[in-house]
């Protein structure tokens, strides 16, 4: 085994042990892991058939390292899209479900105005204070 | 107001603040004793009582658990606004910049037709530096453009939802800073709602500052610059949006 083996394998071994300990202590959910986990297993993989890759890189005319390089960069790029895409789908939802909560709040009763808060600052209990004083919360009347 | 103009239904005042402690029961009082309509205060994650403030004042209060956005306020206070059974929903400012006296012309103009009035600042001698006068235009020319209607104030928060635009504009009601005026004004566009802009009188504001200063503002200028840019294409699901 040449050193670069041994760098490999070290590496994906630490990938795969420190994403089993996340999940064990549910800091990352095991969907995402399992994703991780298949990136430990194809660090193996690539040591393992570094022969068929170069074998595949001079058929389209490049280098095993690089070719190497190319597809893990790509690999990463789509992620990356791939999770600000999550991400967008995420701030949407945390948004409807602020506003659901405000609505939750405020039912929609006969009353003219001061209807007695129901659910966010009970949930949420902020610096308000008794009276409504307009100079700031920290005013003494 | 044409012939065919009737007066429009119930009118409800929805009124987006963050941390508008100052001047919020001000405009509270203020739009109940000139227009005598319910007003609707959507708090959008306030640290300093404003929702209090407004509840003292006579406002039902809606109270967003954190602070997610000035457009998400408004499309919260129009869902409410809905439920009590709105078929006209006003929008003002929480500073105080906006006259209440002028609410009745952007009701008149809906209900002479129009989907959607939007208060004008500029007819009536308001004032801004040429940056962000600049930058208005150049919104208002690409709005007009798709909305083929003079909208010479398309950053106003100052408007008025006839029925079909509360209908059709709750659903995916942008939720950022400059999106919850211009992109809306592109959705409606793409809806075929009808926007007419109204002038009407502009007050300094009575306390606090805007909302952002100069590289955010420029960061929302830029963004809402791009928005403008992809509206080009036809548009896709994928926001999530009200199902109630």
């Amino acid at each position: 085994m040449d050193r670069l083996t041994v760098f490999l394998v070290a590496v994906a071994s630490v990938t795969a042990a420190t994403v089993l300990v996340l999940v064990r202590r549910r800091a990352m959910r095991a969907g995402y892991a399992l994703l991780w986990l298949g990136v430990a297993v194809a660090a193996v993989l690539v040591v393992l058939l570094r022969p068929a890759i170069d074998a595949v890189a001079r058929a389209v005319g490049s280098t095993g390292p690089s070719l190497v390089f190319l597809l893990v960069s790509l690999f990463l790029l789509f992620l990356s899209v791939g999770l600000t895409i999550q991400l967008s789908r995420l701030d949407g939802k945390v948004e409807r479900l602020a506003q659901a909560v405000a609505l939750l709040g405020q039912p929609v009763g006969p009353s003219e105005g001061s209807s007695p808060p129901v659910v966010p600052e009970v949930l949420f209990p902020g610096p308000e204070p008794d009276v409504c004083d307009p100079r700031g919360p920290d005013a003494t009347a | 107001m044409s012939p065919t103009a009737r007066p429009p239904g119930r009118i409800v005042v929805v009124v987006p603040a963050w941390n508008e402690r100052a001047t919020i029961a001000d405009v509270v009082r203020a739009v109940r004793e000139v227009t005598g309509f319910d007003v609707v205060v959507v708090d959008d994650g306030s640290t300093d009582g404003t929702a209090q403030c407004a509840r003292e004042a006579g406002a039902r209060v809606l109270c967003h658990p954190f602070n997610v956005g000035v457009g998400a306020a408004v499309g919260t206070g129009m869902a409410y606004a809905r439920r009590l059974g709105a078929e006209v929903v006003v929008q003002v400012d929480a500073d105080g910049q906006h006259d209440p006296s002028a609410i009745g012309a952007l009701i008149a103009a809906v209900a002479d037709g129009a989907d959607l009035a939007i208060g004008s600042r500029f007819e009536g001698g308001f004032t801004m530096g040429w940056v962000r006068r600049t930058a208005i235009r150049r919104f208002a020319r690409h709005v007009e453009r798709r909305l083929r209607t003079a909208v010479p104030d398309p950053t106003s928060g100052f408007r008025a939802f006839g029925p079909r635009a509360i209908d059709v504009l709750t659903p995916t009601f942008p939720t950022a800073y400059l999106s919850d005026t211009v992109e809306v004004l592109l959705q409606a566009a793409d809806r075929g709602l009808v926007v007419r802009s109204v002038p009407v009188p502009m007050r300094a504001r009575q306390a606090g500052q805007a909302s952002a200063g100069l590289w955010r503002s420029a960061g929302y200028a830029l963004r809402i610059w791009w928005i403008l840019l992809a509206h080009r294409l036809p548009a896709g699901r994928g926001e999530a949006t009200w199902t109630a």
